[in-house]
């Protein structure tokens, strides 16, 4: 009886002090703790930017194809990156809002067309990716869904 | 055609696969005549890094035939024997002109994912997951080569395939290590791990001028091919005490370059190995970095440490406070191998490198399966399984 009460005791006393240091931690907590989607809220109106390896004056004339072909729904400007690093290409979008742009989520949309202009400027077309040929299973269903994303925004 | 698949964690197969198609007017299609197993192999193939799916075709090392050109291509033409890179760079970005070709802005389709994983996306390789690009791998009868007039490199008469196989990636992976870590002459360096790209960076240094090396393994039947075929000294690390060992031959500085070829599934005789076994079993940490611990804590002041082992996510217990204290240079990087092939290729034809023995076991595509198990076992003394497609 004695042990199961000392143990008890130990164990109220564990409890106790596991709970005073969340408290600690979670009043000493970054203020973006707890709201949605963390600190890492996007903001849709943010300049997305890619550095593209020419020269400006090659962008000049228009923008690449596939950045191109998304019209007055982006904002596209060229700025001369710094060093040998070439062309600093910047868009970011001109409606605020959810609607699909050529049926893709718009910022999936807007990032997938800086990379593939990128490629076009840089290489001249854009490389495809090899097809598939493997099978769907539960559990790669979460890296399919990865997958057909990976063109878009990446950072967590 | 047929092709080594994943099929899930430690299970793999020889199925019927899709044959490959010219997609861009850049790439080249090969008839694969070898390849061959990789250690990075095994942490795809054990689910350590989580980015595969079933059917997908492993192989990143490898020499073939060309066999079909898209319009775009200037260096090669069908029939040339070509030995392939193993990492897929456009040639053409920042990073390419550079010449730092692993790290190429274009040649990996699926960017997004090593973005959220690393910051930025590295460039493609063949057959290393989705999050490498989703390229089908070269354990198969026929292969896509992107960006072919910069990947692909013709191989001179003079170099067998046998030898020339290694090109693709052992060879420059390990010259990189010692070039990176920026190998003198009169250094000493020391080398963990005695698989082919540890043998091949240690040759590597003797290349350059290090007055001694010493690679470091715990299988005899490596560290004697180490001596016979690299002609460097060996250490067994579960016979001798490495650090003191490291540091009296060394006048008692320590090596003044460390270069780690062991990667994320390593071993070690300390009690640290079952603290990081245990952590890596349960997915605590992602990695295990026994040697990359040592090569910090062993590396002279001032000197350099390069980490050529693939590593994966995140590891515990790394000893910043040797590296800030003790002011060394850490370099990592996979192998921006289209800098130094060409060269690589003259050294073979000279008979300066020679890599033969690494294929120690060599077998048709049909056996692949049995290949990676006497290879991840090192069973009868394997230090590479090498595959012949249509075999």
């Amino acid at each position: 009886m004695g042990i199961r009460r000392a143990a008890v005791a130990a164990g109220s006393v564990a409890v106790a002090a596991g709970s005073a240091a969340i408290k600690k931690v979670l009043a000493r907590a970054p203020s973006g703790w707890g709201a949605p989607g963390g600190t890492a809220q996007k903001d849709p109106q943010r300049w997305r930017a890619v550095t593209v390896n020419r020269p400006i004056q090659e962008l000049e004339g228009g923008v690449p194809g596939p950045l191109a072909e998304l019209g007055d729904a982006v904002e596209v400007r060229l700025q001369q990156a710094p060093g040998d690093k070439g062309t600093e290409l910047h868009a970011r979008l001109t409606r605020t809002g959810h609607d699909p742009i050529n049926g893709q989520d718009p910022l999936e949309a807007l990032r997938s067309a800086l990379r593939k202009a990128k490629q076009v400027a840089e290489v001249g077309y854009v490389l495809e990716p090899d097809p598939t040929a493997t099978k769907r299973t539960p559990l790669n269903e979460p890296l399919r869904q990865a997958t057909k994303h990976a063109g878009g925004e990446g950072r967590l | 055609m047929k092709g080594l698949v994943w099929t899930g964690v430690n299970e793999l197969a020889v199925e019927d696969v899709p044959d490959p198609q010219i997609q861009n007017p850049g790439d080249v299609i090969l008839k694969v005549s070898r390849t061959v197993t990789c250690g990075s192999d095994l942490h795809l193939i054990g689910g350590y890094i989580p980015f595969m799916r079933k059917g997908d075709v492993l192989g990143h090392e490898f020499l073939g035939e060309v066999v079909e050109v898209g319009p775009d291509v200037r260096n090669h033409r069908v029939g040339d024997r070509v030995v392939v890179c193993s990492f897929i760079a456009c040639g053409s970005c920042w990073y390419c002109k550079h010449e730092l070709y692993s790290c190429c802005d274009n040649g990996n389709p699926n960017p997004a994912i090593p973005e959220g994983l690393w910051g930025f996306p590295p460039g493609g390789c063949y057959g290393y997951s989705h999050a490498m690009g989703g390229w089908g791998g070269s354990h198969a009868d026929y292969i896509r080569v992107p960006y072919a007039d910069h990947g692909a490199f013709r191989v001179p008469d003079g170099v067998s395939d046998e030898r020339a196989l290694f090109a693709s990636d052992a060879a420059p992976t390990g010259w990189m290590g010692a070039d990176l870590g920026n190998v003198k002459p009169g250094d000493v360096v020391a080398v963990w791990g005695c698989g082919a790209v540890g043998q091949l960076a240690a040759r590597a240094a003797m290349l350059l001028g290090a007055e001694r090396v010493i690679a470091i393994d715990r299988f005899d039947y490596r560290l004697r091919a180490t001596e016979q075929h690299i002609g460097c000294e060996t250490l067994n690390y579960e016979q001798t005490d490495v650090g003191a060992e490291l540091r009296e031959r060394s006048g008692g500085r320590g090596p003044d370059v460390c270069i780690e070829a062991v990667g994320m599934e390593a071993h070690s005789p300390d009690p640290s190995y079952g603290y990081d076994q245990i952590k890596h079993q349960l997915r605590l940490q992602t990695d295990r970095p026994t040697a990359v611990r040592q090569a910090i804590y062993n590396c002279r002041k001032g000197g350099t440490v390069f980490v050529l082992g693939v590593f994966g996510g995140f590891v515990d217990k790394f000893p910043l406070g040797a590296v800030m204290n003790k002011g060394l240079t850490l370099h990592s990087a996979q192998q921006h191998g289209h800098r130094y092939i060409p060269m690589l290729l003259e050294r073979m034809e000279r008979d300066e490198l020679v890599t033969e023995h690494l294929a120690t076991h060599t077998m048709p595509l049909s056996e692949a399966p049995k290949g990676y198990k006497v290879f991840k076992d090192k069973e009868d003394n394997c230090i590479r399984s090498v595959f012949l497609p249509g075999g």
